[in-house]
């Protein structure tokens, strides 16, 4: 060994275990032999160990945060749907909030000024006390619900699960990724005009991670028809592309290319993309320059950055021989936005992209 | 508002999700353990703020022992990382010189020993701060440039590239010269320091 440079070489590669058996052992013999060499080969591993715990605890906390800071949005965005759908009951409604507002502040003063206290008396009283708000609180929400059911189908609480879709044709034939539906009973799509529709599963490829739903509404119909082709062939490699999907509660536009014509492992059913991507967005369209969607958003590598897997499109015009007669294929099979700009096939894409939302019984 | 009801997971397809970092399975035991781990910080005299911080800790716990393959459980996973959140909660406080609560949280369930998995925690949350206070210290471009290679796992021809070095070699030469200030900063300073600094 020569010069401390390449002895740091040796450590680090033993510490990543990258040394064949040989160069092992022989390196072994030489730490028992030499007492600094084995305790910077320690610290080494002290040091790589601190590096690996500050990766995790980062991911853990940036993941945690987005989790806990979408839950209280999807709570906002109940409270939204249900200001949305009880307009006749506006009045019960507004009085019933401001009455669970006030028990909360109220809840929160009385909490925070005996908290305060390290008292155990007191901690005890505030139990009964809050104990008769839970249950003011729970009158309330009950007749929040109650009032809420009168006017639509749309389950009351946070979704388990939002996925993105878009409309196949315009009688509501829609496809998402079959995960996002996957073992729940009760699916709403949620139209551009942000109206929830009972929608039921048509048919599945578990395999591709598709699943095409249907809107079971009989006169439900999207407002035009459906702008967009589906393409059949495969786009090659370093093609731009695009997504809209919704990793929030609005409409969300990424772009990219295709960064490989197979997906994770060598998956030829898939497409790996250089785009972006966030929960929410499984089963966003990807769309091609000349406004021809080439694939379904599908999953993210986790932990990195950009790279994103789509199913082909290809997967998706081989699950329709599954559907039944009222499924028009021809609606997507020409393309009226080929010589739009860039804003304004998204403006014409957009009203067929929906969010899906499923919910436990 | 709305059911607790959860779709169940059983305890080991949990783990092995967890372990490969999928966002899912963090979602899911969010949704299903930090209700439960709130009122119980509240109950013993924590803030919300406490309980989120707990919270991230013990779920950081569950993921690194999953990734090492080294959480293999004898009670379910729900009794573990409660048990874990209380027990890094009751550090907390222990350090605080409010011991007095635990007697208000005598009741909990069943209880399994977590102690020395959150001593380790503890210990490289506590290497953690040293670390960032040291990468604070050495300056650029020694603090990129270690974080691109060790914490961003960005291969050297990837970081001569971004940094202008004209080959590998000379990369390699400059990270050296980075780590072992680096490590001169940090072991002097944990020596000094690790008694004294963040252990709860």
């Amino acid at each position: 060994m020569n010069g401390p440079i390449n002895t740091y070489e040796l450590i680090e590669k033993y510490c990543l275990d990258l040394m064949d058996d040989r160069e092992k052992l022989f390196f072994e013999m030489e730490i028992e032999k030499n007492p600094a060499l084995k305790s910077a080969v320690y610290d080494h591993k002290t040091l790589m160990l601190s590096f690996e715990h500050m990766q995790d605890r980062d991911f853990i906390h940036s993941t945690l945060d987005h989790i806990h800071s979408s839950s209280r949005s999807n709570t906002d965005a109940v409270l939204n749907q249900l200001k949305l759908h009880v307009n006749k009951y506006w009045k019960t409604a507004s009085v019933a909030a401001s009455v669970a507002f006030m028990a909360s502040i109220l809840t929160f003063m009385v909490a925070r000024n005996v908290y305060q206290r390290d008292n155990q008396n007191s901690v005890i009283q505030l139990k009964g006390y809050i104990n008769n708000i839970e249950k003011e609180q729970k009158k309330i929400n009950n007749e929040i619900a109650k009032v809420k059911k009168k006017v639509t189908p749309v389950p009351v609480g946070p979704s388990k699960f939002t996925g993105t879709s878009f409309a196949l044709t315009q009688n509501g034939y829609i496809v998402t990724n079959f995960h996002v539906i996957d073992g729940y009973s009760k699916i709403f799509t949620f139209t551009s005009d942000n109206v929830g529709h009972q929608t039921e599963v048509v048919a599945t490829d578990e395999e591709n991670d598709l699943a095409i739903l249907k809107i079971t509404e009989s006169d439900f119909k999207f407002d035009s028809k459906i702008p967009y082709s589906i393409k059949k062939s495969n786009p090659s490699i370093a093609q731009r592309i695009y997504s809209l999907g919704f990793p929030k509660e609005d409409i969300v536009y990424n772009e990219g290319y295709i960064s490989s014509t197979t997906g994770f492992q060598g998956d030829s059913s898939h497409y790996q993309l250089e785009l972006p991507s966030s929960s929410g967005m499984s089963g966003s369209p990807i769309v091609d320059e000349s406004g021809n969607i080439v694939g379904i958003i599908s999953d993210k590598l986790s932990q990195s950055e950009g790279i994103t897997f789509a199913v082909k499109s290809k997967a998706l015009i081989n699950l329709f021989k599954k559907l039944p007669k009222d499924f028009n294929s021809n609606e997507i099979a020409s393309n009226q936005i080929k010589s739009d700009s860039r804003s304004n096939q998204i403006k014409k894409i957009q009203p067929f992209v929906c969010v899906v939302k499923v919910y436990n019984d | 508002m709305g059911s607790n009801s959860q779709f169940n997971m059983s305890d080991e397809s949990l783990i092995s999700s967890l372990a490969c970092g999928d966002t899912k399975a963090i979602q899911y035991v969010y949704k299903s353990f930090y209700p439960t781990i709130e009122k119980m910080v509240f109950k013993m005299n924590g803030s919300v703020d406490d309980a989120y911080d707990i919270f991230q800790d013990s779920v950081t716990i569950v993921y690194e022992k999953a990734k090492a393959d080294d959480l293999h459980l004898s009670c379910q996973f729900s009794t573990y990382i409660v048990s874990v959140a209380k027990n890094l909660w009751l550090k907390k406080l222990s350090k605080n010189k409010r011991q007095s609560v635990s007697v208000l949280y005598d009741d909990m369930e069943e209880s399994v020993a977590v102690d020395s998995d959150i001593t380790h925690f503890l210990e490289f949350e506590n290497n953690v701060t040293i670390l960032q206070d040291c990468f604070a210290k050495i300056g650029e471009p020694c603090n990129t440039l270690l974080k691109a290679f060790y914490v961003e796992n960005k291969s050297m021809q990837e970081i001569a590239i971004n940094f202008g070095y004209t080959n590998t070699d000379n990369a390699k030469t400059q990270k050296y010269k980075c780590l072992n200030r680096l490590r001169k900063l940090f072991f002097n300073k944990s020596e000094n320091e690790i008694l004294n600094e963040r252990t709860y």
